[in-house]
């Protein structure tokens, strides 16, 4: 069983070109993506219309964000003091293996079998599931969207709806081969199962694993913000529970709660608040009935502190999951995120795997996964200028030797026709003979009538265009052509003619 | 990694050395606008309080009943127990309820309080509770009004589970247990410990998660009824 999941649902070895074709053949992905993004965009305009003064909402949020982040090693000292006076225990991980190494400690020290997950996006960021079948150890995910991708050996394409490529027939045909019932797509019937199942497990398991949307380091606090109540049931039945947690999660004090509480399911879902918002402050007390006896806090860093320092990446930090840059992006709406191929999707993801990835060149190679169209920056509500870090990661992209050697090709030769007034304008002409017979004429559309189209479009990196786009075929006379023209008109003409345009 | 080692690299990477001094922040929490004015554009007194809880919690599924006394409320979650004759009820604590006047819960109905007592095996408890229970009875410390949150600290007399694993949580709530805003609810005493566990719930579990079709209690209650007692 370990074998099977270890290799079927590791991100596959594609491009990012090959993983968006895939995307863009896929219609009922497209649809559902599309349906899904309009749907919680239009739900966050009607609840942020409704609480007002939303732009004062994010300035708030982004400078609480931003003071925190630029006192993190403060703030989590604090964190980590306050919870070990709850009662907790708190670790900490430079890096993905460490922190797995420390889960599996804990899961050798109370001997566990079988772990049950709420949803956490830092457990998928060091693969944890994979680890713990290796070593032996089952592991569930119980938030339902979560727990039907597990079951289908994929990872999530949207941070706060994992499951939305999924169709209820997929599902039902999914639950039946877990359970061997029969059962019917109707949705009440797939989540009773779900329900019925997986309490189970809530009952068997020896471990809760969650994450953590925010700390608050004034009282060593982790607070989770969840709608199924599964985050309530990981922290209520089993002994002993561990939270995943990113170095950036925490914020100073709980009355900044009350903002986080006031942008975060706003941004997400529409909602004013999440179900469940839940404050857990350590183990449970002496007499108290439930709850775990051990909580664990493992604090990661794994690349983040690489944002920190830099005056174009610090920001990224502030981020709190919303998921409201992938709703409004044109392109994400477009291909869904498994196109991205990493565990962070959308333009968030776009600026968030490089830094993950300590700069490998397939997780750079995502920026330029977008249009530039600054509609992430305007969505998110801490005010993370997403897109500008979009163009910096390019920058860096380059400078890293990334870019194709066509493209820097294109590049020297651009460089030199344009410093060239005579390669310019012989440029311009052949320009306008090569649009003519390689790519057709007629304006706007594409042509396959074109005499060199067939070898344009089997060409390198003539097709990448040629394929999808056209354009609107050169005028006769370059504009070059024409200044030399318009200089030579009588100026006191033109502006006679303009007045009398204007009377 | 050991905890000074990764602070101080922290520090280092934000340019300075590691400090315990305490930072100086320009702002912190909600605006004074919104403390002012919790509802946004609307105005609302603290006469209209229940009635806007109720229709906040309304609107998301869960739903609230208003009493004018004590015993108005007990009639009310007699009525709301009436169709479910036999069915397994589980409470807080009985002291939590002590001037709601409603020992028969207990007496006649049967309920079940889940409490901390070393005679009891609580681990036998706890399984009886989570397969059978369809009913759980709690109170609350606070309801936020502007969101139709009810806000629950737990300790040895108020557990989690009853608020969470009965197909059907109902709620006490006396009107002078109302806020306006979340941080209203919030604790401000931090040199007392703080509660193991605060759950602010806001309606019925739900998920979006089968073709974004709505499903109602997928892990949680599938109801929260609130009953609201004027006047206490």
């Amino acid at each position: 069983m370990s074998l099977q999941t270890d290799s079927s649902s590791k991100p596959k070895k594609s491009t990012l070109k090959q993983r968006a074709d895939d995307a863009l053949s896929d219609d009922f992905l497209r649809a559902a993506v599309a349906f899904t993004t309009d749907r919680l965009r239009s739900r966050k305009a009607e609840s942020t219309d409704k609480l007002g003064d939303w732009q004062e909402w994010r300035d708030r949020g982004s400078q609480i964000r931003s003071h925190t982040i630029s006192h993190l090693d403060y703030y989590l000292r604090q964190f980590a003091e306050k919870m070990e006076e709850n009662g907790g225990h708190v670790h900490f991980a430079a890096d993905a293996a460490e922190a797995q190494a420390i889960v599996l400690q804990i899961t050798a020290e109370v001997n566990a079998k079988l772990v049950v997950k709420s949803k956490s996006m830092v457990s998928e960021e060091i693969h944890i599931n994979h680890i713990l079948e290796d070593a032996g150890v089952n592991c569930i995910e119980t938030d339902l969207g979560e727990w039907i991708i597990q079951l289908a050996h994929e990872t999530p394409s949207h941070i706060i709806i994992p499951a939305i490529h999924k169709n209820r027939h997929q599902i039902q045909k999914l639950f039946e081969l877990e359970g061997g019932e029969t059962l019917s797509p109707e949705t009440k019937v797939l989540a009773g199962y779900a329900r019925r199942k997986l309490r189970e497990r809530f009952e068997q398991a020896d471990i809760g694993m969650t994450g953590c949307n925010f700390a608050i380091a004034e009282s060593g606090t982790t607070v989770m913000f969840s709608n199924e109540g599964n985050a309530r049931m990981v922290t209520t039945l089993p002994k002993t529970h561990i939270v995943m947690m990113g170095m950036e999660r925490i914020i100073p004090a709980w009355n900044d709660l009350e903002v986080m509480a006031n942008l975060l399911p706003r941004s997400a879902t529409g909602q004013n608040m999440t179900v469940y918002m839940t404050a857990l402050s350590g183990p449970r007390r002496p007499h108290e009935l439930d709850g775990p006896d051990n909580v664990h806090v493992i604090i990661l860093d794994n690349g983040r502190s690489d944002a920190l320092g830099d005056p174009e990446f610090q920001e990224v930090l502030n981020c709190i999951r919303c998921g409201a840059c992938l709703n409004v992006c044109p392109v994400y709406r477009q291909v869904g995120g498994h196109a991205y191929g990493a565990v962070y999707p959308g333009p968030i993801g776009a600026v968030i795997n490089p830094i993950l990835q300590r700069g490998t060149k397939e997780a750079g190679e995502l920026a330029y996964a977008s249009s530039l169209c600054g509609a992430c920056t305007e969505a998110c509500p801490v005010k993370i200028p997403l897109h500008d870090m979009l163009v910096h990661l390019r920058r860096r992209y380059v400078d890293n030797g990334h870019a194709p050697a066509v493209e820097k090709a294109a590049f020297t030769a651009f460089g030199s026709i344009c410093s060239s007034p005579t390669l310019f304008s012989a440029a311009t002409r052949t320009g306008r003979w090569m649009q003519l017979n390689v790519l057709g004429s007629d304006a706007g559309r594409r042509s396959q009538t074109a005499p060199l189209m067939k070898i344009a479009n089997s060409f390198e990196p003539l097709k990448g265009w040629t394929s999808y786009r056209a354009l609107p075929p050169a005028p006769s006379k370059s504009f070059r052509d024409q200044w030399s023209d318009l200089s030579n008109t009588d100026s006191d003409s033109v502006h006679r003619k303009h007045d009398k345009n204007g009377t | 990694m050991e905890r000074d080692r990764f602070l101080q690299s922290i520090a280092q990477r934000l340019g300075r050395e590691s400090t315990t001094e305490v930072p100086v922040r320009k702002l912190s929490g909600v605006s004074s606008r919104y403390i002012d004015h919790p509802f946004g554009i609307e105005t609302i007194s603290r006469a209209q309080w229940p009635v806007y809880f109720k229709d906040q919690i309304e609107s998301i599924g869960g739903s609230a009943l208003i009493a004018d006394s004590l015993s108005e409320a007990a009639a009310l979650i007699s009525d709301i127990l009436k169709p479910l004759d036999g069915v397994n009820i589980v409470t807080w604590s009985k002291d939590e309820f002590v001037d709601w006047n409603i020992n028969w819960l207990w007496e006649e109905k049967g309920s079940v309080e889940y409490v901390s007592n070393d005679l009891i095996d609580s681990s036998t408890d706890l399984t009886t509770i989570i397969r059978s229970a369809k009913v759980g009875i709690t109170t609350a410390s606070f309801a936020v009004v502007n969101t139709g949150t009810i806000v629950l600290n737990t300790n040895q007399f108020r557990n989690r589970s009853v608020s969470l694993l009965p197909a059907l949580h109902l709620v006490l709530v006396r009107e002078s247990q109302l806020v306006a805003r979340l941080g209203d609810a919030f604790p401000t005493d931090h040199s007392e410990a703080i509660p193991s566990s605060i759950h602010f719930i806001t309606g019925p579990s739900r998920s979006a998660d089968i073709e974004n079709d709505l499903s109602i209690g997928v892990h949680g209650p599938a109801a929260v009824t609130v009953i609201i007692c004027k006047g206490i």
